[in-house]
């Protein structure tokens, strides 16, 4: 049987997160050959996947937060 | 018994550092944790802050039995799911049924749009910021699982622990995550007029 969008996507997305099966992978493939929405999606998840983690590569607290930060501690510690 | 055991889970971690050393060692990581799961910088140094001096009253409790760090990061957890909720993100829907995105026949509602080149989004600062609203636009359960394995990059198994949830159930909400993001990225930047 021809496998259809939703099931598509979601291999596409556990392919991700394990080793698809033979039969899964091949079914894919197929569905992928005449579907471009389903292809295209796949690109997108995989990109997201692999270059999210840039999303927050450069987070750190700024000197002015990390020192509000600390006065806020030393204050509260020297109430008690 | 009890005993012997709390002796050897301390020697494997290390004793809470004074409270005036903890912005300089754990700040970024608590910083970290908030802004990927909050919408704003100030919010997430609100809430750090918030979980910083809650740590503080609670140093006593400490036993050694977590890395300081992770201690410190179970405090912050509470904090920002008290501060989600307050800002009315509710713990569910966990799924949305498959309807929303594809129709009775199987075929996509709207079908993935854009995309073309993505290596030349992660160029614009801008785009980053639209990912973040989208990733706080996700439902606490989906975006926990989401963060952990995308952004964290933790093993699968590792986060089905964490969240008591089976590998199945993760999948879904897995799925479910990259469906909402991918259409989020696409309304809010590719149909924007951003993307060219």
């Amino acid at each position: 049987m021809m496998l259809r969008c939703p099931r598509a996507s979601e291999l596409i997305s556990q392919g991700l997160d394990r080793r698809l099966w033979w039969v899964e992978r091949l079914r894919l493939a197929l569905h992928l050959l005449g579907c471009r929405s389903c292809a295209r999606f796949g690109r997108a998840a995989r990109w997201l996947h692999r270059e999210l983690p840039r999303a927050e590569a450069d987070d750190r607290l700024s000197p002015a937060a990390r020192e509000r930060l600390r006065r806020a501690l030393s204050d509260a510690e020297s109430r008690g | 018994m009890a005993q012997r055991t709390s002796a050897e889970e301390r020697t494997r971690y290390p004793d809470l550092p004074e409270p005036a050393s903890w912005v300089d060692r754990y700040g970024d990581a608590l910083y970290r944790y908030a802004l990927a799961r909050l919408r704003t910088p100030h919010e997430a140094e609100e809430t750090v802050q918030e979980a910083l001096l809650a740590a503080l009253q609670a140093r006593g409790t400490f036993r050694g039995r977590s890395h300081p760090r992770t201690w410190l990061i179970g405090i912050l957890k509470h904090k920002v799911l008290e501060r989600m909720r307050q800002a009315g993100r509710r713990p569910g829907p966990d799924v949305d049924d498959l309807h929303r995105w594809f129709d009775g026949r199987g075929k996509w509602r709207r079908p993935p749009a854009g995309w073309d080149d993505p290596a030349a989004l992660a160029e614009r600062d801008e785009f980053w910021a639209v990912v973040r609203r989208c990733l706080a636009k996700l439902p606490e359960k989906m975006s926990e699982a989401f963060l952990q394995r995308t952004l964290d990059g933790r093993p699968p198994r590792e986060v089905c622990n964490d969240l008591r949830i089976s590998a199945g159930n993760l999948w879904v909400l897995l799925h479910r995550a990259r469906l909402r993001m991918v259409r989020c990225l696409e309304v809010n930047w590719f149909e924007g007029g951003n993307g060219r």
